[in-house]
């Protein structure tokens, strides 16, 4: 039971990690590594949930630099001709 | 985005009006000899209809089918002659009054530019395409070395999750891609209110201070950055000029049916739009895209009221370009069509069904004009006759079916009724009907060759001016000549039954949905049998009627009743990408921009929009699994707040988590995927879900 634990737990880490486009570099392997040995220390159960969120801190998967999406408003107005 | 603003853009050209524009003078000198030319070419042919008939127009049905007559040769006759003017004007070099001819580009280099904005609407469009065509206009424009002037906007009205959330993505990865950050920015409507008008109404409340100009794209509208940047220049140097107008070429067409289309729009195009630009000058009509428009006047002078009348007169504008061409003419602007300025692009619908649905809204579009023509104050009389052409485009369908009816009413008269020897009232002198084959015939072929003298006069100035090499050789260029004349004949038809329905639809304000465009697909058996089958049943019964009348009578109508018969089989054929393709390389309906390369379609096609990672994954699971899309479309949606709100979204979210997107509708959708907290909550969850949820399928679906 346990082993099916681990076996998800490895594999939704890895699926999480190219899901991110993360490269899988000698530190990136490292940190991960890292990250899972911490949160196996606790509970294998937790470790589960816990590792999506702390993987983004640690390998920064979410640091996309966003683009501005719109200018600040200029606020103006459209005219309407007078039928009257 | 620098914080520039649109000085100078104040300069009412209402000061500077004093002495008449040289262009107005000759604008009415031409438009009067038009005049007499139609009208005089008009009296004729209807005189010779009168004539035909066999009791001389002497009763009412023979003065009814006399002024239907006239009125459709009135249509035929001005097309013509524009074809005739345009070839004239192009014969001679140019219309020397036109802004090109005014303001060569050589004389506008060391014009300064300014702050312009480039907007695309969109509504559930082809992302690839649509997002290639406006990097490939970026990238021209970034080769020029002007690219800091101007802003582009991705203007969104999609409803649908799936594509806006698509869109979201292909916009974040374009950004990336041309380093294009702070300068091409992505909006969507929440609410999207009075169609592509109110769209681009929204940009300029928005932001339409921030330029002076704004260059208007369709999703499937590609200029270069050469045009681009000499249309602001020609602005700048005329400051007089609200709107100026490309004559967008078509480009990239792949099925027969947009193939032909595309062949047409190069080898008439320009004879038609020379003959209409040298008569409108600076009156011109504005088509909605490919042109530049001067924002402090289009702010202040094109706002478009709701209409205020009942039915179809009622509610938003939907056509709103002409409107708003108006509209600036009557702030005291001048609009014009240029098509002297090369490099602008747009493209065909790729079927016929693709075709006439785009007609359907146009009909009810430009028949809405109808009231502006009428009530609409201080409106230039030229804009009204474009409104009255714009109407007649589509009237001119129910009047050709009316000619038809009526002429079936006179043939079985003749067969079948008693010869009237006294149709006027009150005359004592008889009338013996007479039938004169051989002034019919001359009047059937003298409308033929008004039809197809502007099509002959395209050949030549083609030969002239020594482009037949871009339409495949002076050998395939008359094979292509007959294969369009024929489909065009085939064509004629069924567009007759369909904008005639159109125009009963419209009048009797039955409901139109407004649906973004199949830009690129074939159509199918079943669309095509919904929309043709009732027009073949009709020509069946038509035929059968008028051979059981009379054989002679039936030889007439075959050229109507033949292609209405095989209106299904065309439809599918036309729509063939693989028909296109054969004939393409058989170097037939070549245009030049296939036979000679161009840069700006070789860009768009030459690497697809980056977007999803995992093909497999819809936009929505996507938007919940991937990391980096889920940052993404949080940051671009929104913070609700409000229990009742609350309470729903929590609602919505459990349900999506347990059972996943399809147990929710569009719309629950559509709350969901705009909430920034809901789709950090559903991120973590599916993440976080047990082996045997929903979202367990898409762990492993990064690994593929």
């Amino acid at each position: 039971m346990q082993e099916i634990v681990y076996e998800d737990l490895f594999s939704r880490t890895f699926g999480y990690l190219r899901q991110g486009g993360v490269a899988l570099t000698r530190d990136n392997a490292l940190s991960t590594l890292r990250l899972i040995e911490e949160l196996l220390v606790s509970d294998s159960r937790e470790a589960l949930e816990r590792v999506v969120v702390e993987l983004p801190g640690r390998l920064e998967i979410s640091d996309i630099s966003l683009p501005l999406p719109c200018p600040p408003v200029n606020r103006g107005s459209i005219g309407y001709w007078d039928e009257r | 985005m620098t914080a520039e603003t649109s000085e100078g853009a104040d300069s009412s050209p209402k000061q500077d009006r004093s002495p008449p524009a040289p262009w107005r003078t000759r604008a009415r000198l031409r438009r009067i000899v038009l005049t007499l030319l139609v009208t005089g070419q008009c009296g004729i042919a209807t005189y010779g209809m009168i004539r035909v008939l066999p009791y001389h127009g002497g009763d009412p049905l023979e003065i009814s089918l006399a002024v239907v007559f006239g009125l459709l040769f009135f249509g035929i006759s001005v097309g013509s002659w524009f074809g005739i003017y345009g070839f004239i004007v192009r014969l001679s070099g140019g219309d020397r009054l036109s802004l090109v001819h005014r303001h060569p580009p050589d004389s506008l280099k060391e014009v300064p530019l300014t702050r312009t904005a480039v907007v695309m609407p969109i509504y559930h469009e082809p992302i690839d395409r649509t997002f290639a065509g406006l990097r490939a206009v970026y990238r021209s424009l970034e080769a020029t070395g002007c690219l800091e002037h101007f802003d582009f906007f991705i203007l969104s009205d999609s409803r649908d999750p799936e594509v806006w959330l698509s869109e979201q993505t292909a916009w974040y990865h374009l950004c990336k891609e041309l380093g294009a950050d702070g300068r091409l920015f992505y909006r969507r409507r929440l609410l999207n209110m009075n169609y592509k008008s109110g769209n681009i109404a929204d940009f300029f409340r928005r932001w339409g201070r921030n330029y002076t100009y704004t260059l208007v794209l369709d999703a499937d509208s590609l200029m270069t950055g050469e045009t681009i940047v000499q249309m602001v220049r020609l602005m700048q140097v005329e400051p007089s000029v609200g709107i100026l107008q490309t004559c967008p070429a078509l480009v990239n067409a792949r099925s027969m049916f947009a193939r032909t289309q595309q062949f047409a729009n190069h080898l008439f195009g320009p004879i038609f739009t020379a003959g209409l630009a040298a008569l409108q000058l600076g009156e011109a009509a504005y088509w909605g895209h490919n042109a530049v428009l001067r924002n402090e006047p289009f702010m202040r002078h094109c706002g478009l009221r709701r209409l205020p009348g009942w039915g179809l007169f009622g509610g938003a504008i939907m056509s709103h370009d002409f409107v708003e061409a108006a509209y600036m003419a009557r702030g005291g602007y001048e609009v014009w069509l240029e098509p002297g300025l090369g490099g602008s692009y747009e493209e065909s619908p790729p079927t016929l069904v693709e075709d006439l649905t785009r007609d359907k809204r146009w009909a009810k579009g430009n028949l809405q004009h109808l009231w502006l023509i009428f009530f609409a104050g201080k409106i230039k009389m030229a804009h009204r006759i474009a409104f009255l052409n714009g109407v007649m485009s589509y009237l001119a369908s129910p009047l050709w079916l009316t000619f038809l009816v009526l002429s079936t009413v006179e043939a079985t008269r003749l067969v079948l009724w008693p010869i009237n020897y006294f149709p006027a009232q009150y005359s004592p002198f008889p009338v013996w009907p007479e039938w004169r084959p051989e002034l019919a015939i001359a009047l059937a072929s003298s409308t033929f060759f008004l039809l197809f003298l502007p099509k002959f006069l395209a050949v030549i100035d083609v030969l002239l001016h020594r482009k037949t090499a871009g339409f495949g050789g002076i050998l395939r260029l008359p094979v292509s000549l007959a294969l369009e004349v024929l489909v065009s004949a085939l064509l004629a038809p069924i567009r007759m039954l369909a904008h005639t329905r159109y125009v009963m639809e419209a009048l009797f304000n039955l409901n139109l949905r407004w649906a973004g465009q199949n830009r690129n697909s074939e159509t199918g058996w079943r669309p095509t049998l919904i929309n043709q089958l009732p027009g073949t049943a009709i020509a069946f019964c038509w035929a059968g009627f008028a051979f059981w009348l009379d054989v002679q009578f039936f030889l007439w109508s075959l050229p109507v009743v033949i292609p209405l018969i095989l209106a299904v089989p065309t439809s599918i054929l036309l729509g063939r990408v693989r028909l296109g393709q054969i004939l393409k390389k058989l170097g037939l309906l070549c245009v030049p921009e296939e036979e000679q390369s161009c840069d700006l379609l070789d860009d768009m096609q030459s690497s697809p929009i980056a977007r999803a990672r995992v093909r497999r994954l819809t936009a929505f699971q996507e938007a919940v699994i991937d990391p980096a899309l889920n940052k993404l479309h949080q940051a671009l949606g929104r913070r609700h707040h409000g229990g009742a709100r609350h309470e729903f979204l929590h609602k919505l979210r459990r349900l999506c988590l347990q059972e996943g997107p399809a147990a929710l509708t569009n719309r629950e959708l559509n709350i969901l995927a705009r909430d920034r907290e809901s789709l950090n909550w559903l991120h973590q969850a599916a993440w976080q879900a047990d082996q045997d949820s929903y979202w367990a399928a898409f762990y492993t679906a990064g690994l593929k």
